[in-house]
């Protein structure tokens, strides 16, 4: 086979290669979102960041490195790592609306948890009140302003 | 004497029918991949942008010394540099981050006869090594469980980044490949 030709095939394969990967990125943003084991971090309305329910196991590592007990990482330290350190107002909805959690900044402390369920999504509660979840299957933390 | 004489020449007599100064050489591209990997802090915060030198430097070393081997060694021996130096989240699996795209040189510059000298054959080949190390990467985090979420979000443009500087660093290879290899005719 001619060079020129193994080259047009080679271009053709590296770029069906990356529009694979867009392909794909765009599919599992999709399921992701749509099964919440990713969540939208947004400043009004506008998406900041995307996170997966394994970044925020990372996240819990970082924050509590070697508690066993701890359940999942504080919603102010997943919110810091967003990039959102100042806000006034938060709003955090579960999957599909069902839920929505509204809070004021002096509200919101470290004892909000992002509680890991046994189904790869996240529920918003506070420490050591773990029977009762404020917003089921979180799927979007917003900050209002 | 004719005994020394009749005996196979020292360049087909090391690994992979490579001389020992040609293993040599390619050691020091290999080391050269991991020491600029490691010394090198470029601020530009883009996925894959090492692989401008990365993948600069292997299709540099497999086109001036193009003999199947050639790319593994390097591979191997950033591969190893690599682990010992501590570089990368993988531990001591970030040995093959290095040495996949080492080892697909090897299989990848003969399918273009060899000729990495051609800016475009340079190219491509900087391109699917950088891809490799980008699949490479994928696998790992998948194997070791490592939280996966910003990569996967970010495959479109992770890949679109890697195709970039990997074919800007094979690119230059192939230029340097011309230059050079007319004035290295005494290597062998």
């Amino acid at each position: 086979m001619a060079l020129n030709k193994k080259i047009a095939i080679s271009i053709a394969l590296i770029l069906l290669f990356v529009a694979g990967s867009y392909l794909s990125e765009k599919l599992s943003r999709e399921q992701g979102l749509k099964s919440a084991s990713v969540i939208k971090v947004q400043e009004n309305n506008n998406l900041v960041a995307l996170m997966g329910v394994d970044v925020l196991r990372a996240l819990k590592e970082q924050e509590f490195p070697g508690d066993k007990d701890s359940k999942g990482p504080s919603l102010l330290y997943a919110m810091g790592s967003a990039g959102i350190g100042e806000f006034n107002t938060i709003e955090v909805k579960g999957m599909d609306n069902k839920s929505v959690f509204q809070a004021n900044k002096n509200e919101i402390t470290r004892d909000y948890i992002l509680y890991f369920t046994d189904h790869g999504t996240v529920n918003l509660c506070k420490k050591n009140d773990y029977q009762r979840f404020l917003v089921e299957d979180v799927s979007e933390i917003n900050k209002i302003n | 004497m004719e005994e020394t004489a009749k005996k196979a020449p020292v360049s087909e007599k090391f690994i992979f029918r490579l001389g020992l100064a040609d293993v040599l050489r390619l050691t020091m591209f290999g080391t050269l991949i991991s020491i600029t990997k490691d010394i090198t802090r470029l601020p530009l915060h883009l996925p894959g942008h090492t692989s401008i030198y990365w993948m600069g430097i292997l299709v540099l070393g497999k086109g001036l010394i193009p003999k199947f081997g050639a790319g593994i060694i390097m591979g191997v021996v950033s591969g190893v540099l690599a682990v010992l130096l501590g570089l990368g989240k993988e531990g001591v699996f970030v040995f093959f981050k290095y040495f996949i795209p080492g080892l697909l040189i090897d299989f990848l510059a003969p399918v273009f006869y060899n000729k990495l000298e051609n800016p475009f054959v340079g190219a491509i080949c900087g391109t699917l090594t950088s891809l490799s190390k980008l699949v490479a990467n994928l696998v790992l985090g998948i194997l070791l469980k490592m939280p996966m979420g910003f990569i996967a979000l970010g495959l479109g443009f992770a890949s679109a980044s890697h195709v970039l500087f990997g074919a800007a660093g094979g690119l230059i290879a192939a230029v340097l490949i011309k230059r050079l290899k007319p004035r290295l005719s005494t290597w062998e």
